[in-house]
């Protein structure tokens, strides 16, 4: 049909639904007999949505119903496939219909949508880490974001209380005080440890050795701060720092050489990973990871982190004087681990897989020194050179470095508070000449007002901060509490907490909270600044320098977090009696898992890959760890890095543990919440909720003993054998999730289910047949794609806009997911799309426009006079 | 319909309220033989608003052992009930102590295994944004003015804690929840502690956060101006936040004229740390204790096990029983000796209740003791691990409040919601609420 055509279709038809409207003689109930009534009326169970009261026109009681029909049939969700359905014709003319009499109805009631938006929690901590250049995330401590039913938290729904303000305020004194300490004081005491000094560290197992009850910690100079330790692969090397403050930035500096194996064959790359955890646990938080290149000669490396990301596990001060038991689990390890790979020798089983289990301790000296001292009572695990329980047997490291490329550690400091200056950076912006300076103060303040409230300062603005500044200054007993508390104020202030979407600054800030979480910088501050309207090009172009800057993996890992939706895979508890290995490694496979996500997704951006890699890609993005949970062989890096995806799962989200993990119950996995999630998340469809008398399916088995749980596809044969009412829901639902149940709660292969039989997987959707997760990736990219996009789209609008989409919406959306689509799925290009389309800069500009037209109509008027 | 009786007794109750004689004090009285002229004026002083009706609430998650002599449940022989292993602490108080069976909240049913904490006192739909609020702090809401501290929110773990899982038991007014403190010494200060100098750095610390507030409603004066005609609820609701805090810094300054109670703190282990558990745990039950003594609080929620905690779930590690709390349920679930040690956890827990229990009994207190006149709720949301039905409750005290002790009550038939007990409790308190969450009526049976 040519576009003519269709125009002039769309017109009659338009002529036919004004006219139908006019004549009143259906109030939209013509087009619900036909196709609603059937199943939405009061005397069926199926479902919560009753629309034979439903009529025109649009008033307080049924605008919310009515908006819910026309989003449903704008869709296509509604009537169901299976149901007789309007003709092209008929659709547009009743949408045009209702969707005249609800902007009727949003004239005449004029409830204009609130000019302000709260920042998140992730928002706001991030700023306060932008304005202050600290690495504290405040966001725990706060009050968490309500979260809806599928997991996000939209921005339109914050709100503050009493509470949150209290607890905001002394979360942000407490970063305050520390990013302004009192320089005038001397510069607070650095725990540094080079080496190995007793007094500061341990090495792990040294509690082995007792003379008399008292430890063997004597001896500082036993080996000296140079030393030589070989760390061949899948060896490490760890120092128990006695240490555990919580707070701070720190810099570990390491001397490092890469030898080549005794055997004369070349050196090889060393893929190193510097971890810093609790002491007792197995190195999981990554400092960094660091390659140590094939050459001769030390190689210096450096790197910074905060203790915050990695607590240990008490804060109480350590007494020098502990030496209760279990003392030492309070101290944080520093691990340095060679992940490069070993072969030739069998790995010890207590891990089960193929981390570094070989601990080296640089304590043979010690052992050949001490060990034959009189009065020395070896410890159950001896002092015989077996390094303790960490393996059994004798070292192997002399042997492994005969055939192995091996890294040798010359020298390893740890330093922490580390200040790269003093004065500290933090307080850098309120000096004058190195000092504070009281008559500078207010010129001062309102520059840092205007980074914290992301506009410049009107006249009465800057007078406020003034009186601010005045009046801590005239009651606080010195300038530099003055100073940390007007700083408090001016973030406490409604100007910092809400977006006021009003004018160019706001779109700047806008564009910021979209793909930085964080505050705009100066070159977006100059772009608002600019006279005339934002070009399109000027956007886009921000919006790769943005993308291109390390605050962009706050949006990825923001986003993909209520994506896959965290929240919900941190709250489900995996049961170790059904998966013994995570009992040990549970905590940081979890981490991994959702990290593989954020990393999938940023290298889907970053590489300009199509999105629908979502649905299915030849890649997965794993590190050691993880590619060892998947039994994906080869992976001997701490990095994340793209790997061919395993035959029997292949990549995309719907192979991504995080979600197969947050989807299930613990225990077993949950074919139902992964069919909501697939209807939800993929498909942009969520299903209704269940009617509120829905009963409850017995979790247990018909004998009425405990036994395991029903498999859900039982649960599901329930669901029909109990009579239509489940099943007219959970016939769209369940066998999207049935069809990956060949996979567990954490996320690896399966044929039969715990205490329920093999595992059935095949399913029928739009009558196809579909038989486990490869062929369901395989329908989705061949007849959902479209789907998907839309899907992929509003989750993206509706993240950047900060609110949930309406069908005012519709057509932005469908405007915007057809340049998706057009670009072969490119994320960058959606994001570019979302940034330049009417709804993005509408919502931001609303008022300014408002003003501007009203302006523009009194110019009119008086050109008139 | 026995609860429409008990609420039309209730409004009887206000006639004699008006009379300035406690209804229960003139039926006892006229029981007695003699009613002399004094007794008469002491019953005219001790009005029901003099009478304080406090509630506890005590939370353990994860579950208790419910099986074999472990039993945290009584048997009952011949109607009298046989405490098992774990609870033998309560032995002689066994005519004080009500056990609940057969309760729990139906929205919580199908939630995760270890995501009812949050609903456990309010009744929330767990998969709601925000939660109802709970039960102390809707009592507070109507009394909580009478003393220092409207409510006072304890937790071993302190904080929030994570959504399903938190930290604390009480959420507010709009449905937030409290942060729960763990600080000893931070809760002997603000109760009892009058050294001056802390007093006039608390005098400094509200006047700044007036001030902080004064300024900031300048700046919500100026935006509401430049908004003009153009509302915004979110700034309305900012400003209400503001009030809230401005009028917790009034309270704060009212009572700050009060002196405090004199207690010294050399009888309080305040510096027990999560290493001493037991000590801990008696510190904090000391302090409830004093707080109510003295009347700084009537309500008081204190979350003793959260589910996953993190410091706290290694307790049982600390007291030898080798896992943490969390596998200790999940490992009573293969019983035998798994299910001993969960036991013997819940023994440690019960034992240190019994000793607060007792404490309260021995305290006179209006012609009866301290723990007639206060509700402690003591229970779980999980009967075992991941189970979210059938929560193990247990009541104590409150037979001033019109609590019937010594019972043993199994719901199990008709299954009411939990929300239904919190309503009689409410009721009980004072508080004329006619729904709780999901309530659909009271139980008349645990009243008297």
């Amino acid at each position: 049909m040519s576009r003519f055509l269709i125009q002039r279709c769309i017109s009659l038809v338009l002529a036919i639904a004004a006219h139908s409207a006019v004549a009143g003689d259906n109030q939209g109930q013509g087009f619900l007999r036909t196709h609603c009534l059937n199943c939405h009326r009061g005397d069926k169970k199926t479902t919560d949505i009753q629309l034979d009261q439903l009529r025109l026109p649009v008033n307080d009681q049924n605008h919310e119903l009515w908006t819910e029909v026309v989003q449903n049939i704008q869709r296509g969700s509604m009537p169901p496939e299976d149901a007789r359905q309007p003709s092209d014709i008929q659709r547009q003319a009743f949408l045009e219909t209702i969707i005249e009499e609800l902007e009727k109805y949003a004239a005449e009631t004029s409830v204009p949508s609130d000019p302000l938006l709260r920042l998140t929690n992730q928002q706001i901590a991030h700023s306060i880490q932008d304005l202050l250049q600290t690495h504290e995330h405040i966001a725990e401590q706060l009050i968490g974001d309500p979260v809806d039913k599928h997991g996000y938290s939209l921005q339109s729904k914050l709100d503050l209380s009493g509470s949150y303000l209290q607890l905001y305020a002394k979360a942000v004194e407490q970063v305050v005080e520390r990013a302004i300490p009192n320089i005038e004081t001397t510069r607070p005491d650095v725990f540094r440890i080079t080496g190995n000094d007793w007094e500061k560290c341990h090495w792990a197992g040294d509690n082995y050795l007792y003379v008399g009850h008292r430890r063997l910690y004597e001896g500082p100079q036993w080996i000296g701060d140079g030393f030589e330790i070989p760390i061949p692969p899948k060896h490490e090397y760890r120092m128990f720092l006695r240490e555990n403050s919580s707070k701070g930035k720190f810099r570990i500096r390491l001397t490092l050489r890469n030898e080549p194996p005794e055997n004369g064959q070349p050196r090889m790359p060393q893929e190193i990973g510097v971890y810093m955890d609790q002491s007792g646990k197995h190195p999981y938080k990554l400092v960094d990871p660091i390659t140590v290149a094939a050459k001769e000669g030390p190689q210096n490396f450096e790197l910074f982190g905060t203790l915050e990301d990695h607590l240990g596990v008490v804060s109480d001060p350590i007494v020098a004087e502990d030496r209760s038991p279990g003392y030492w689990l309070k101290f944080r390890t520093l691990t340095i681990v060679n992940h490069n790979q070993l072969e030739g020798f069998p790995l010890p089983a207590r891990f089960m897989w193929t981390e570094p289990i070989y601990l080296v301790r640089p304590d043979e000296q010690w052992i050949k020194t001490f060990g034959q001292i009189p009065g020395l009572i070896p410890s159950a695990n001896g002092n015989n050179g077996t390094h303790g329980n960490e393996a059994k047997g004798p070292p192997i490291y002399p042997d492994a470095i005969k055939t192995h490329g091996y890294v040798v550690i010359e020298k390893v400091e740890f330093e922490t508070p580390f200040f790269e200056t003093w004065p500290p950076a933090t307080v850098e912006p309120f000096l004058t000449k190195g000092k504070l300076n009281g008559k500078k103060m207010p010129s001062k303040l309102q520059a840092f007002a205007e980074r914290a409230w992301r506009r410049p300062l009107s006249e009465p603005e800057a007078i406020h901060v003034e009186r601010i500044w005045a009046e801590e200054l005239a009651t606080c007993s010195n300038e530099v509490e003055a100073l940390r508390s007007s700083i408090v104020t001016i973030l406490c202030d409604p100007r910092f907490l809400y977006l006021h979407q009003s004018d160019k600054y706001d779109l700047a800030s806008r564009l910021s909270y979209f793909l930085w979480n964080g505050i705009p910088d100066a070159s977006l501050f100059a772009l608002a600044g600019e006279h005339g309207p934002v070009e399109d090009s000027t956007m886009e172009r921000q919006v790769d320098r943005m993308l291109a800057d390390k605050r962009a993996r706050r949006f990825a890992q923001d986003f993909v977090a209520k994506w896959i939706d965290f929240t919900r895979c941190d709250q489900i508890a995996v049961d170790p009696n059904f998966y013994p290995s995570f009992k040990d490694r549970g905590p940081r496979l979890k981490e991994y898992m959702k990290q593989e996500c954020v990393e999938f997704f940023v290298h889907v951006l970053n590489s300009d890959l199509s999105c629908l890699s979502f649905l299915e890609s030849e890649f997965v993005m794993v590190n050691e760890t993880l590619a060892e949970h998947y039994g994906i062989p080869g992976v001997f890096t701490p990095r994340f890095v793209p790997v061919t995806a395993p035959a029997h799962r292949g990549g995309g989200a719907l192979a991504q543990a995080a979600m197969l993990l947050a989807q299930s119950d613990g225990q077993d996995a949950h074919a139902v919440n992964r069919g909501v999630w697939i209807r939800s998340r993929l498909l942009g469809d969520p299903p209704t909720d269940p009617p509120s008398d829905v009963p409850v399916l017995p979790e247990v088995a018909g004998d009425g003993k405990a036994g395991g749980p029903v498999s859900v596809k039982q649960r599901l044969d329930l669901h029909l054998k109990a009579g239509t009412t489940c099943f007219d829901c959970h016939k769209d639902i369940d066998p999207w999730g049935i069809a990956i149940e060949g996979f567990d709660a954490v996320g690896l292969p399966r044929n039969t289910i715990h205490n329920a039989g093999p595992v059935v997987k095949k399913v029928e959707i739009d009558q196809q047949e579909i038989d486990g997760l490869l062929p369901l990736k395989q329908f989705l990219l061949k007849h959902r794609h479209k789907q998907f996009a839309y899907a992929f789209t509003s989750h993206m609008l509706s993240y950047a806009l900060g609110r949930p989409l309406t069908y005012r919406d519709e057509n932005a959306l469908l405007a915007v997911q057809s340049d998706f689509e057009k670009s072969g799925y490119k994320m960058r290009s959606l994001i570019k799309s979302i940034v330049t389309s009417d709804v993005f800069q509408r919502d931001v500009q609303n008022q300014a426009i408002n003003e501007v037209s009203s302006a523009s109509t009194s110019e009119t008027k008086e050109s008139d006079d | 319909m026995k609860f429409r009786q008990h609420r039309r007794a209730r409004q009887k109750k206000v006639t004699i309220e008006q009379m300035n004689i406690s209804r229960r004090t003139f039926i006892r009285g006229t029981g007695s033989l003699t009613l002399s002229l004094p007794l008469l004026e002491c019953m005219a002083r001790e009005t029901e608003s003099d009478r304080p009706k406090r509630f506890l609430a005590l939370y353990v998650g994860h579950g208790f052992a419910l099986q074999g002599d472990w039993s945290w449940y009584p048997t009952l022989v011949d109607g009298k009930m046989h405490f098992g292993k774990s609870m033998d602490a309560f032995n002689p108080l066994a005519k004080s102590v009500t056990f609940i069976q057969g309760l729990e909240h139906p929205q919580c049913i199908s939630a995760g295994g270890h995501s009812t904490a949050d609903s456990f006192l309010t009744g929330s739909n767990p998969t709601a944004a925000i939660k109802s609020p709970s039960l102390d702090q809707i009592a507070a809401m109507m009394f909580g003015h009478q003393t220092r501290y409207p409510s006072l929110v304890l937790g071993n773990e302190g904080g929030l804690g994570g959504e399903g899982r938190s930290n604390t038991l009480s959420y507010n007014r709009f449905g937030r929840g409290i942060p729960s403190t763990n600080n000893l010494r931070g809760l002997y200060d603000a109760m009892f502690n009058s050294d001056p100098a802390l007093r006039n750095k608390q005098q400094q610390r509200l006047r700044k956060d007036q001030r902080r507030i004064d300024r900031v409603l300048d700046s919500y004066r100026e935006i509401k101006r430049q908004l003009g005609s153009n509302d915004s609820q979110k700034l309305d609701h900012y400003m209400h936040a503001l009030r809230d805090v401005e009028k917790e810094i009034e309270r704060m300054e009212r009572w700050a004229a009060t002196p405090k109670p004199q207690i010294l703190s050399n009888d309080l282990s305040l510096d027990a740390s999560v290493r001493e558990p037991a000590s801990f745990i008696r510190t904090m039950y000391n302090l409830l204790y004093l707080a109510f003594k003295t009347d700084s609080t009537r309500y008081a929620t204190y979350m003793l096990q959260s589910m996953n905690s993190s410091k706290w779930d290694n307790i049982p590690i600390t007291l030898g029983l080798g896992v943490t709390h969390h596998l200790l349920a999940h490992n009573a679930v293969k019983g035998g000796a798994h299910l001993e040690k969960l036991g013997r956890y819940d023994k440690f827990q019960a034992e240190l209740l019994a000793e607060f229990i007792t404490k309260l009994a021995n305290t006179p207190e209006h012609e009866g003791t301290m723990l007639d006149n206060t509700i402690v709720l003591y229970g779980s949301s999980n009967s075992q691990t991941h189970v979210n039905t059938n929560y193990p409750l247990m009541l104590m005290g409150g037979e001033k409040l019109g609590i019937r002790q010594g019972a043993f009550h199994d719901f199990g038939e008709t299954s009411p919601p939990l929300s239904n007990l919190y309503l009689t409790l409410l009721n009980a308190l004072d508080v004329p609420a006619r729904n709780f969450s999901d309530s659909n009526g009271t139980i008349a049976e645990i009243m008297a």
